[in-house]
């Protein structure tokens, strides 16, 4: 069984040429940082190469970019590498990898459902949990969008909660 | 011959008469149910419950049915109630008989089954077409052995062939212990009619799980409640169909017919016993275990039965 | 008629329906046919169709797909037919009142199509199986 630092220290020798910061928060976890012209090819070198199973994937939205973050688990090293690829908006684009993983074909449709993140290459692109009527072009996990309540239910909630009787809505 | 009033009134007391048993057997069902599950189970009136409230909702047809939908329960219920008062009469009155009135008895029987399928067919539904084609399927398998047991009693009541329901159970009546092909017969019958009954292990048609009540799917209100009595009234008049053909009947005098209420009640328990204990089977295994393991058996009481050497025990 | 209503009252057939619940719900409502709760001593079955159903028992708020296919199932059951929503998510939409898929609370839905329609609210989360007999008994009673 081969040491977790060694596997550790090969994974970020051979990553460096297409990735960019590797970053060993502890003992478990290490986060990298993909270019997202690169992606494809390093998922499928933790994948094929190194033996990393891909547990999930999730997305992130950020001021200017949209992120696309996958984590492989190595369950005998009992370690998690997280690789981590973006796609810059107003038109956010990343390859997929559901050709690599039939598992992430679902992950990456709500993805795009939910965020607006193209995948390119992806076999079925639909969406998939939103509900028919849904209208194009709205993203309601972007943190733009808008948030039913607002003022009045954040004053309302307050109120509740630190017991002041009736809220001044 | 009695006259055509005996047969009127007949025909009104068994219909009715049926249709009380075969609430009150269902009740027993449910509640024999309910203990061997650990449960309390519903009071008595239950099924009387269900059909009052059945006919107090409205009927509603969907648009793209057809045209027998509405006419399904009600042949299907007068078929029964024909085939329930052809058996009673038999017993009551042995000579009010004309011969081949077994094969109109086995026709009514079949019928409600018919009228599923049409029902289930004209009902514009795919989860009824599905119950419909499972319920054909079902029919071709378990008429086959049914019809071969009742034909080898049919050749050796009496001695000699006879096509008639009245002479099958006088001949029979009074006798405590069967021949062997009675006995076989019997117990290959009750298979069949467990099928015929829509029982587990044989209610594939109407799976309720698997596809939300086959042909049913679009009844509600007053033809659901029809469907539902057809169904009490087979569930009393295909065990005492049994009794008459393979058991005696219910015999002359006040001991036949407590005899035969005993035997009635027993093939009753065998078919709520069967019900609890045993999963629902796939439709091919139904039609493997019908033709190729009923069948055979049917045929070789059959083969007996026709040689003599297994014939009905003569009064 | 007092026989219908005698039979109504008596063997009321429930048909369930998850208009977007976690499932919480649903496993009550499922317990309550199993013997330590017995439900079918009431007269109370499961049924198939919602043809055959006199309650429907709803779990979850209505979610923006469910709404126009529970609006649908009302229409289907055949009248009289009661709606009993289940769990504080069907009685109001609890804390995904300002979800971006909620169509708004079970009534709020079934009365688009029925003004009229008679509804009982069993809140809990879940509630207990003795609440769901509690609330289904109460609304029989109040028929």
């Amino acid at each position: 069984m081969a040491d977790r630092d060694d596997v550790l220290r090969e994974l970020e020798q051979r990553l460096s040429e297409i990735s960019g910061r590797f970053w060993r928060r502890n003992e478990k976890r290490v986060y990298v940082d993909v270019p997202p012209e690169n992606s494809l090819a390093a998922n499928r070198m933790l994948f094929e190469d190194f033996g990393g199973r891909l547990a999930t994937a999730s997305g992130r939205d950020t001021r200017d970019r949209i992120e696309v973050l996958y984590h492989y688990c190595f369950d005998a090293l009992n370690v998690v590498v997280t690789l981590r690829t973006w796609g810059m908006k107003p038109n956010p684009e990343v390859d997929s990898v559901a050709q690599l993983f039939p598992g992430a074909n679902f992950i990456e449709r709500e993805m795009y459902d939910l965020l607006g993140i193209k995948f390119r290459d992806h076999p079925d692109p639909r969406r998939l949990i939103l509900s028919d009527d849904w209208p194009e072009g709205v993203f309601p996990y972007r943190r733009d969008y808008p948030k039913r309540g607002g003022e009045a239910a954040r004053k309302r909630l307050v109120a509740l909660l630190t017991g002041t009787g009736s809220s001044d809505v | 011959m009695p006259s055509a009033v005996w047969w009127i009134v007949t025909f009104a007391a068994a219909s009715f008469g049926t249709l009380v048993l075969g609430l009150f057997t269902k009740w027993v069902d449910r509640k024999v149910t309910a203990r061997v599950q650990w449960r309390v189970g519903p009071p008595w009136y239950q099924p009387v419950a269900d059909i009052v409230k059945l006919l107090g909702k409205e009927t509603l047809v969907p648009e793209y049915a057809g045209g027998g939908f509405l006419l399904a329960p009600v042949v299907a219920f007068a078929a029964a109630c024909v085939a329930a008062s052809l058996i009673w009469a038999a017993n009551v009155n042995p000579e009010a008989r004309f011969v081949g009135d077994v094969i109109v008895v086995l026709y009514c029987l079949a019928v409600p089954s018919l009228m599923i399928i049409l029902g289930g067919s004209a009902s514009g539904n795919p989860h009824a077409a599905v119950g419909a084609s499972r319920e054909m399927k079902l029919l071709l398998a378990y008429e086959l052995p049914l019809i071969l047991s009742i034909v080898a009693v049919i050749v050796g009541a009496e001695g000699k062939a006879t096509l008639s329901l009245g002479a099958i159970a006088r001949s029979e009546m009074g006798g405590v212990l069967p021949s062997i092909a009675c006995v076989v017969g019997l117990i290959v019958a009750i298979f069949c009619i467990q099928a015929k009954m829509g029982l587990v292990p044989f209610d594939i048609a109407e799976a309720e799980t698997e596809i939300m009540s086959g042909p049913f799917v679009e009844y509600s209100g007053p033809p659901l409640a029809l469907f539902y009595m057809t169904k009490a009234i087979l569930f009393a008049a295909l065990p005492a169909f049994v009794v008459t053909v393979f058991w005696g009947g219910f015999g002359p005098g006040a001991t036949g017919w407590a005899l035969g209420i005993l035997k009635y009640l027993a093939v009753v328990v065998v078919m709520v016993l069967m019900r609890n204990t045993n999963p629902r089977v796939r439709i091919d295994h139904a039609m493997k275990f019908f033709w190729f393991g009923l069948t055979p058996i049917g045929i070789v009481i059959l083969a007996l039965a026709v040689i003599g050497t297994a014939s009905v025990a003569a009064p | 008629m007092g026989l219908a209503l005698w039979g109504l009252k008596k063997s009321p057939w429930v048909y369930h329906a998850n208009v977007g619940a976690c499932n919480n719900c649903d496993i009550e409502i499922v317990n309550c046919l199993t013997p330590a709760f017995d439900i079918e001593r009431f007269g109370m079955v499961l049924v198939a169709s919602p043809r055959h159903a006199d309650a429907l028992l709803v779990s979850g708020i209505c979610t923006r797909q469910a709404k126009p296919r529970l609006q649908e199932l009302y229409r289907q059951a055949a009248q009289p037919c009661i709606v009993m929503c289940i769990g504080a998510c069907a009685c109001s939409m609890g804390i995904f009142a300002d979800g971006y898929h909620a169509a708004g609370p079970v009534d709020k839905v079934i009365r688009e199509v029925d003004p009229n329609a008679i509804i009982v609210y069993v809140p809990g989360c879940p509630p207990r199986p003795q609440a769901i007999i509690a609330g289904a008994v109460k609304a029989l009673q109040s028929l």
